[in-house]
């Protein structure tokens, strides 16, 4: 019997169809594994299954009864856990009353239950679902004291804890060492031999390979591959994934880069995040001028801190930048502008724009302290009102109200008006990241060939991107980062999609590659 | 300089602050800022002596004392949880209020202050407990306070028993730490959030009567002088913690009473003690930001 | 949404608050056999549309308007300066300080003197938390409430005790010295002070549309992330905002020493103290500059008016207070956060009632 069915579902957000007509079905006692990219829609999926967000149309039917999930709890009355990414632990509780969240077992005095919590029954229940399932836990730690991997134990115990038959795992391995992989594959195992189906989203090709019995693969929104693991390999799960698009061709001259001389060089940066976990290790770059080096990789393997700590948003434990033969290491940002590097951010309303002030006032952010801009500690509006004018003239921005805010324009302009401020500063080097992220045909068209003018013009281009196509088409060279390193790098004129998407999966084409 | 006298003044101060804190460590740790506690025991203070005066019972009086601060906490509660308003600004409103009203009433009534001791006897609500009272030193330290005084210190053992042996308790955390937990588990947060601001405002109204009734059984403007925002110093410094935050409400009614009793022989000066609460909560919170952040490589300044 | 309309929002969004206080006040006054009608004509009449009384409402406003520039000028970093009013009570004391302690100044040389001090000593006090929000992101709000209540403690200690005037029946400072006292403009109770805080208004409402400054701290405000992006120094935008709200306080304090009290007391500030008095100003007023002016001269009106209608109704100048405070409260709703629309509360349950709708529909 098939234990979860979903028949049609579709979510929409607005115009954005992030789920398309999925059909699925889960076999019992099934280890399914569900992979894509990121925006592929896997998550928007499970969180219909867990009951956070509700189709816009379609049937569920768990067990062959249709169901309506309203919460979370209803999710887990049909059955259904699941384990975030983002753990919704309370630091200061132990172990066994996070577990114990929401149905504690109180004391029962001679007139019915006491406010008070028993203590010890409510340890003796635990340790006997902890004993059942072979999951090593001290129930009396409390969960600040205690390492992630553990952590992401304690969110299935309280998923088993109220007898769950299905379990769902949202990138489970994303913040977990090489050891705590080991053991949480241990432990779904032993749970798949005590009955339970097991479906988890990643995006390593090596745990899919080692864990589950079948795939689903996704791609923008739909499912693309739906096959048993014994029946396929880590490159066809990778091609299906990534995708036979064709690619935007556009006109790229082939330059000789043999004499040219290196702008921007990273020597061995690494970096950790808040936690104290290695997140980039031993990144070793280099863009010569002229140059389009593309990085890519499946969004989270380091991509974005990488770009923070060459945007001076974040600082890096060791290693070195150098630009133009200066050490710009752990520069801010507005030397790092200074020195001659436009930035395109990933997220344009982030870190690029401010939408609630005008479009004056952007297109001159991070360049303020030009002369043309403010002398003296004064805004020169005027002069700064004739900019505007000259760059949505150049650059084709479509703006309603020319002294509005920057809320009235669209995507596509915004970004339009991003690359117009960054550009008219003549960088010698460019950073971009994501720069085509959620844009238009005719737009992306656009910044791709404002991006290769630069490139003609002699300077370099670090492009940042999780869209395999634009990278392919743009760069000249490609670097692919996996788990915060650099897994390889190739010539973009002499590779293919195919091996890039290998790269991307985490396979190197010596052995299959060990997380 | 009498010693005895010095430490009993010390247990008597510390009461109605322990008592705040006691209260407010619930919105605390629901992540509720509450700086009104200053406004509700001021109203504690003047409805209980208020209605004593009107009712001529004592135990009525203080009863619609406390309901009275309760409908503020509730005002409070309303306009910062269901409303979403902002608690600081509420807080400050809140206490304004509480004091212009008691001042307006006081006015309306034509009098200073107001006085109950016809109808209370406050020499008769000390309390000296038979055995102890005859102990040399602690004896006079201990015995002859009024019953809210030692209900206060029976209530850091109550307070500590229900933030961490009750499902209440455990709810008022999890609301604070991770209110996404509480949501995905089914807590209702906004009841949480109302029953530990509703329990701030009882305890205010308990700390308003130990003040004003038990101890002067009388109402001045302004009475309350700041006490309201000491225990908010005492309960930021003890984290919300019943036992830790007491602790930091008993220094800090140490420091007052020594402000008032070296006074005599060491003049304004003194004065000095009371601003170390203010100090201590200062550098207190410095250090546990700069442990805080020290891991932190991130450079932005992102929204709170 | 055009300029015009969200203007009239705005507006909408001070006035309603307001009016609603003042329709609990009508009935509280009427609880206690007053006329709410002829009690706030009285009030407004003699403090607005009457000559004098409108000058000594302007008189009175001028501390009203830095403290609420102080305060708003913060808002527009989401920074919340809670220490406004120890700033000003620490510029007047020591101006005062100044103030009595030199004789036979030039008067100007003795006022300008004064009124550094106090800038100064605002600046000062204003710097601690600044530099503890900037490096160590401490909460500002906690550490500048209690700094206030640090501060007035120590002020009173040095009033009793080095700065004591030993005349005085109640405890106080001497006076300051009469050069350096604010000149009289005219016999009226206005003085050279009020002048000086538009001029001072005006330079803050050019810092802050046209300057650099004005510019990276709306941006900071605004978004810290994209500010920080495009290269600005948050950490010491956070300080210059400070500094420049803790001068402003302390001109203020100065500035209403010289002008008004000119010896410090322990009552100095009045009650609730004329810092708190700008931070209902400020969250009046706080969308336009004009706002701020608007929302000063009308506070002044109140307060003026509150002690006159003592003398001719029987409803006491502390009503006054309770109004204040409804006001906050009230208007403590919509302000959630610096950047939210400009929408009152009603609208926004307009629009869930709307959303329920159309879930239900789709079922």
């Amino acid at each position: 019997m098939n234990i979860i069915k979903t028949s049609n579902i579709t979510k929409k957000y607005g115009e954005l169809i992030a789920n398309d007509n999925i059909n699925l079905t889960f076999a019992e006692g099934e280890i399914k594994a569900i992979v894509g990219e990121n925006g592929a829609g896997k998550s928007t999926l499970m969180n219909m299954l867990y009951g956070l967000s509700r189709p816009t149309s379609g049937k569920i039917f768990i067990r062959e009864k249709e169901v309506e999930f309203f919460t979370p709890l209803d999710a887990i009355n049909a059955g259904i856990g699941m384990v975030h990414q983002h753990f919704k632990l309370v630091p200061s509780l132990t172990i066994c009353e996070n577990i114990l969240l929401g149905v504690e077992i109180m004391y029962k005095g001679k007139f019915g239950k006491t406010p008070f919590i028993d203590s010890k029954k409510e340890y003796e229940k635990v340790q006997e679902v902890t004993d059942k399932f072979k999951i090593d836990l001290n129930l009396k730690d409390k969960v600040e004291d205690i390492s992630i991997g553990l952590k992401q134990r304690v969110e299935i115990m309280k998923m088993l804890y109220r007898n769950v038959d299905i379990l769902i795992l949202d990138e489970p391995t994303a913040v977990l060492t090489p050891q705590e992989v080991d053991a949480l594959i241990i432990d779904l195992q032993e749970l798949k031999d005590k009955g339970k189906t097991i479906i988890f989203i990643t995006h390593k090709m090596s745990e899919v390979m080692k864990l589950s019995d079948s795939v689903i693969i996704m791609r923008r929104g739909r499912v693309v591959g739906d096959v048993k693991t014994k029946d396929t390999n880590e490159q066809e799960i990778a091609q299906i994934m990534v995708g036979r698009d064709v690619l935007l061709r556009v006109n790229k001259e082939e330059i000789d880069y043999s004499k040219s001389g290196v702008i921007y060089k990273l020597e061995n940066i690494s970096t950790k995040n808040l936690l104290g976990k290695e997140v980039l290790s031993d990144i070793n770059i280099e863009v010569k001028k002229g140059e389009i080096l593309g990085i890519a990789g499946v969004e989270g393997n380091g991509q974005g801190e990488l770009v923070k700590i060459l945007t001076g948003l974040m600082t890096s434990t060791k290693g070195k930048i150098i630009f133009n033969g200066r050490n710009i290491t752990n520069w801010w940002p507005v030397d790092i502008r200074e020195a001659g590097i436009g930035i395109i951010h990933g997220d344009r309303y982030a870190q690029g724009l401010c939408r609630d002030m005008t479009i004056n006032e952007n297109i001159v952010a991070g360049y303020h302290r030009k002369p043309d801009v403010s002398k003296r500690g004064m805004m020169r509006y005027g002069e700064i009102a004739k900019k505007r004018d000259r760059l949505v003239k150049e650059y084709d921005i479509r703006i309603a109200n020319p002294d509005g805010n920057v809320s009235q324009l669209s995507g596509g302009n915004a970004q339009k008006l991003i690359i117009a401020r960054e550009f008219d500063s003549n960088p010698k080097l460019l950073i971009a990241y994501q720069p085509t992220h959620g844009l238009d045909v005719g737009s992306i068209e656009f910044v791709h060939n404002k991006i290769l003018e630069l490139r003609k013009q002699g300077a370099g281009v670090v492009l940042v991107s999780s869209e395999l196509t634009e990278i392919m088409s743009l760069s000249d060279r490609i670097a692919v980062m996996y788990n915060g390193r650099i897994i390889g790098e190739v010539d973009a004129h002499k590779t293919n999609i195919e091996e890039v998407g290998m790269l991307m999966a985490g396979i190197t084409n010596k052995r299959s590659n060990k997380i | 300089m009498n010693f005895e006298r010095i430490f009993y003044i010390m247990l008597s101060n510390s009461a109605p602050i322990i008592l705040c804190v006691l209260g407010g460590n619930y919105a605390h740790k629901a992540n509720v800022l509450n700086i009104s506690l200053e406004g509700m025991m001021l109203v504690g203070a003047f409805a209980s002596v208020f209605f004593v005066s009107v009712t001529e019972s004592l135990l009525v009086g203080a009863l619609v004392g406390i309901i009275i601060t309760l409908v503020f906490g509730l005002i409070f509660a309303f306009m910062c949880v269901t409303q979403k308003g902002n608690p600081i600004i509420i807080g400050l409103a809140i206490n304004l209020l509480a004091f212009s009203i008691t001042a307006f009433l006081l006015k309306v009534l034509n009098t200073a202050n107001l006085n109950v001791n016809n109808i209370v006897d406050v020499a008769g609500l000390k309390i000296n407990i038979p055995l102890i009272k005859d102990i040399p030193f602690i004896g006079q330290i201990v015995s002859g306070h009024p019953l809210v005084t030692y209900i206060s210190f029976i209530g850091i053992f109550i307070m500590w028993v229900i933030m961490y042996k009750t499902k209440f308790g455990i709810y008022v955390r999890v609301v604070g730490e991770n209110e996404d937990a509480a949501y995905s588990v089914g807590i209702n947060v906004n009841k949480i959030k109302y029953i530990a601001i509703l329990i701030g405002a009882f305890c205010s109204a308990l700390a308003g009567i130990n003040l004003a009734l038990e101890k002067m059984a009388l109402f001045t403007n302004g009475m309350t002088a700041g006490i309201g925002f000491i225990a908010l110093a005492a309960i930021f410094c003890g984290r919300g913690r019943p036992g830790l935050s007491s602790l930091y409400a008993i220094l800090f009614g140490l420091a007052q009473s020594l402000s008032v009793n070296l006074n005599i022989s060491a003049g304004p000066v003194s004065g000095l003690f009371k601003t170390l609460p203010y100090f201590v909560i200062v550098i207190i919170l410095s250090v546990a930001s700069i442990i805080q952040n020290k891991n932190n490589r991130m450079r932005g300044f992102k929204n709170e | 949404m055009k300029k015009g309309k969200m203007f009239l929002l705005d507006i909408f969004n001070s006035l309603l608050p307001v009016l609603s206080a003042f329709g609990i006040g009508a009935i509280i006054i009427i609880l206690i056999g007053g006329n709410p009608l002829t009690t706030y004509s009285i009030m407004f009449s003699k403090t607005l549309f009457n000559w004098n009384g409108f000058l000594k409402t302007l008189h009175f406003a001028s501390p009203l308007i830095l403290t609420g520039l102080a305060i708003a000028i913060t808002f527009k970093a989401n920074i919340f300066n809670m220490g406004v009013e120890g700033q000003l009570l620490v510029g007047g004391f020591f101006a005062c300080v100044v103030g009595f302690y030199f004789e036979g100044l030039n008067p100007v040389v003795h006022v300008i003197l004064g009124l550094l001090t106090g800038i100064t000593c605002g600046m000062v006090f204003a710097f601690i938390p600044a530099i503890l929000k900037a490096y160590f992101k401490v909460n500002e709000i906690v550490v500048t409430l209690m700094l206030n209540y640090a501060v007035i403690e120590i002020l009173r200690i040095l009033t009793q005790t080095i700065y004591r005037d030993p005349t005085s029946g109640y405890v106080s400072t001497p006076a300051v010295a009469s050069s350096a006292m604010f000149y009289r403009i005219g016999g009226t109770r206005l003085t050279l002070f009020f002048p000086l805080t538009i001029i001072v208004f005006v330079i803050m409402y050019i810092i802050f549309k046209k300057s650099r400054l004005g510019y990276e701290v709306t941006a900071v405000g605004k978004n810290p992330e994209f500010a920080e992006a495009s290269g600005m120094n948050i950490k010491r935008k956070i300080i210059y905002i400070m500094l420049i709200s803790g001068a402003l306080s302390g001109l203020a304090g100065a500035g209403y020493m010289f002008s008004e009290k000119f010896k410090y007391t322990l009552d100095f500030s009045g009650n609730p103290g004329l810092g708190w008095d700008g931070m209902l100003i400020a969250l009046l007023g706080r969308h336009s500059p004009i706002g701020i002016i608007i929302a000063a001269i009308f506070y002044s009106a109140l307060k003026t008016g509150g002690d006159i209608i003592n003398i001719f109704t029987n409803v006491p100048k502390e009503s006054v207070g309770v109004i204040q405070g409804l006001i906050i409260l009230f208007i403590s709703i919509r302000f959630i956060n610096q950047n939210t629309k400009l929408f009152g509360n009603t609208m926004a349950r307009f629009s869930t009632t709307k959303k329920k709708k159309n879930e239900e529909v789709q079922k």
